[in-house]
């Protein structure tokens, strides 16, 4: 019976990574089964969402059941034990290692205290998402970049079997807590010394971590930022939190119906590495979808309405003219104009010629004209990054 | 110097004058050939419009080949709703297939380059449905199989072009654009609407718009042009949304440059103030002189 809900569970949460059927709600909701993707995430981001509380039923069963969740429905989980028995004398190998998924756990509930919750991409869910979740067709290689998380937790499983769910894996330490927490109600219960000691076990050892994670939290959100921002997806946080909160689960970019959603490879600064970016070089982020904003597990990105996402402005068109066919060439073009689903390009008569001007408050940095100029070899407008804000709506 | 019997020169001469008396008009019209002729539906009723412009023109039979394909390039580029101008009416598109179709057509295809993700563009215009009601096929151009790399002979700056298909080859092919105003172009009319057949628009920009349209049209001659122009985009063309106007018109010709002529006056601007019209007028590909254009206006 458990092997069944066990090949059962993993097939479809590979399914729903892959997001083969239309409901972008299906793939959040099994993402936001990890307690440490919602919880953390609305916790970090001070906003909570019922998507974000799918992970309280789980925790709640790890109460009274100690890692139901891993043993039942975790993939990767599951995935990590049939490698691991590739190598059944490698078992208890890990024996005498600290449990390090407690600090990590530790480490991230700092840091989401602090706006940035550092590790929310250890979340086996989110490895196991990442994995598939990248994957689209034609292949790029940095949809490599975002899958190589759970073959590394396949290694070290076939190395050292069962390692990663029992010492390092912060989804099975969050359900370690809460049995933890039921062992020493009853042993209270027991004693009958109601009113005495902490009703968390929070050792000196977790306090400390935490502190750290909080330090941390606070430094990358002050350092970690790469000077130029990257164009993130619309509602996404600030980039600051946006770095941590992320989980590099894939699901937006695999989401993203014109493929205009790639793993940042560091233009973001280190803080940001392999986070969704806009990348207009085939299409551009259409007016009429809002798909990216449907799945996000951790709050990194807020849903947002059709309306409210067409008048968020995720960056700004910048026109460089010394490349632009209008003013250096004199060639009647205006496919900027065009393009523009938002009225954000003007223009003035030189020479007779219309040459392109954008109008700051209009531009939501959709990328149709950088994706559509004509000028070669380089792209004579192009949008840079900003800090997302709300832009002027059309008329009408 | 041979001399004519009084006899025979007074046959030839009664018999030349009886020709001429009862000689079909269409005879003197294509001794005229100068003359240019443009026909305008006014109304509101689209496929009345369209049923009485081309009875005036010559009527499906002239145009459609029996047993053929035809082809109609109307303009579906955009993610933009039917009331917002900037792309053919979806009726016009409906009604254009049923004639064709009636006309004796094998199929009626419908090949698009649209600027717009194809499926919002097909979708929110209105052409999608209304090709499927009608029992015509819409399609995005593919850019591996539909299209066939052309030479252009008679091309100054586009030499060749990677062209649909469909618009290539085919029994029938008709013009369907829409009249809205364009800030690299002036004002997209028929001629530019070509540039929804071809794979790569950029090299028209950065190499002569205008002379590229013209260039382009001395490959492609469609065998009617019907202009929708039932509601015009007077600004922020050709994508919108801007301001409209409604002219209620369709204009129907034979002649590529003439309907464009004529279009081009409903903007309240001269043709040649469109650096295309003026160019192909000059190339000799059509009369885009008001003047030596015969306008006849039509109510339905």
């Amino acid at each position: 019976m458990r092997r069944w809900i066990r090949w059962s569970s993993f097939l479809i949460a590979a399914l729903l990574a892959l997001q083969v059927w239309p409901w972008p709600a299906a793939t959040r909701g099994f993402l936001g089964l990890s307690p440490v993707l919602g919880l953390l995430g609305a916790l970090a981001a001070r906003a909570a969402s019922l998507g974000l509380l799918l992970g309280v039923p789980v925790l709640v069963v790890g109460y009274f059941r100690s890692r139901w969740f891993c043993r039942y429905l975790c993939p990767t989980g599951f995935a990590a034990e049939l490698v691991g028995r590739l190598n059944p004398r490698g078992r208890r190998r890990f024996a005498r290692w600290p449990n390090l998924g407690r600090a990590l756990l530790a480490l991230a509930f700092g840091g989401a205290l602090c706006g940035q919750p550092l590790v929310l991409w250890l979340d086996p869910l989110a490895l196991f998402s990442g994995f598939f979740g990248a994957w689209r067709l034609p292949l790029a290689w940095t949809s490599f970049a975002l899958a190589l998380g759970l073959p590394l937790v396949l290694l070290l499983s076939v190395v050292t079997p069962q390692a990663w769910c029992q010492r390092l894996c912060p989804l099975g330490a969050a359900q370690d807590a809460c049995a933890a927490l039921r062992r020493r109600m009853k042993f209270r219960a027991a004693t009958a010394a109601a009113a005495a000691g902490p009703m968390l076990a929070l050792t000196r050892r977790t306090f400390l971590f935490a502190l750290a994670g909080g330090a941390a939290a606070v430094a990358l959100r002050r350092w970690a930022i790469g000077r130029r921002l990257p164009i993130r997806p619309p509602g996404a946080r600030p980039e600051d939190q946006f770095a941590g909160l992320c989980a590099r689960c894939g699901a937006c970019i695999r989401a993203c119906p014109y493929g205009v959603l790639k793993p940042d490879l560091g233009a973001g600064g280190a803080a940001g590495l392999l986070a969704p970016t806009l990348d207009y070089a085939k299409a551009h982020c259409f007016e009429y979808c809002n798909e990216c904003t449907k799945v996000c597990p951790t709050g990194a990105i807020e849903r947002l309405a059709l309306e409210t996402k067409r008048n968020r402005a995720i960056g700004l068109a910048e026109i460089d003219r010394e490349k632009c066919i209008a003013w250096h060439d004199r060639q009647y073009c205006m496919v900027c104009h065009e393009f523009c689903p938002y009225l954000a390009i003007d223009s003035v008569t030189q020479d007779g010629v219309e040459c392109p001007t954008v109008k700051p408050d209009m531009c939501r940095g959709c990328g149709a004209c950088q994706v559509n100029c004509p000028a070669l070899p380089d792209k004579a407008i192009v949008v840079q990054g900003i800090p997302q804000r709300v832009a002027r709506p059309l008329e009408g | 110097m041979a001399t004519m019997p009084r006899r025979t020169f007074l046959k030839t001469a009664a018999a030349t004058a009886a020709a001429l008396a009862f000689a079909p008009r269409r005879l003197f019209a294509e001794a005229a050939a100068a003359r240019a002729r443009v026909v305008v539906a006014h109304g509101t009723d689209i496929p009345k419009m369209l049923a009485a412009g081309l009875a005036a023109i010559g009527g499906w039979g002239a145009f459609v080949k029996a047993g053929q394909k035809a082809t109609l390039k109307p303009n579906a580029g955009w993610a933009s709703t039917p009331e917002q101008g900037a792309n053919t009416h979806p009726l016009l598109v409906e009604a254009c297939i049923r004639a064709c179709l009636a006309a004796g057509a094998s199929e009626v295809v419908l090949p698009e380059n649209p600027c717009s993700p194809a499926a919002k563009s097909f979708a929110m215009s209105g052409i999608a449905a209304a090709a499927q009601r009608a029992g015509g096929r819409l399609y995005e151009l593919d850019d591996e199989k539909d299209y066939v790399e052309t030479p252009i002979p008679r091309g100054q700056v586009l030499r060749s072009a990677a062209v649909a298909r469909d618009v290539l080859a085919t029994g029938c092919l008709i013009n369907l654009p829409v009249a809205k105003t364009h800030r690299g172009a002036t004002l997209t009319l028929g001629l530019k609407n070509w540039m929804g057949s071809v794979r790569d628009r950029g090299f028209w920009h950065r190499s002569g718009l205008h002379q590229c349209v013209v260039d382009f049209a001395t490959l492609i001659q469609p065998h009617l042009t019907i202009v929708d122009a039932t509601r015009i985009l007077v600004t922020n063309g050709p994508r919108g949304p801007g301001d409209l106007e409604t002219p209620n018109q369709l204009i129907f010709g034979t002649d590529p440059v003439a309907v464009d002529a004529y279009a081009v006056t409903l903007f309240r601007k001269e043709p040649f103030a469109v650096p295309y019209v003026k160019l192909a007028h000059e190339a000799g590909l059509g009369c885009g002189d008001l003047a030596q254009i015969d306008v006849q206006h039509l109510e339905a």
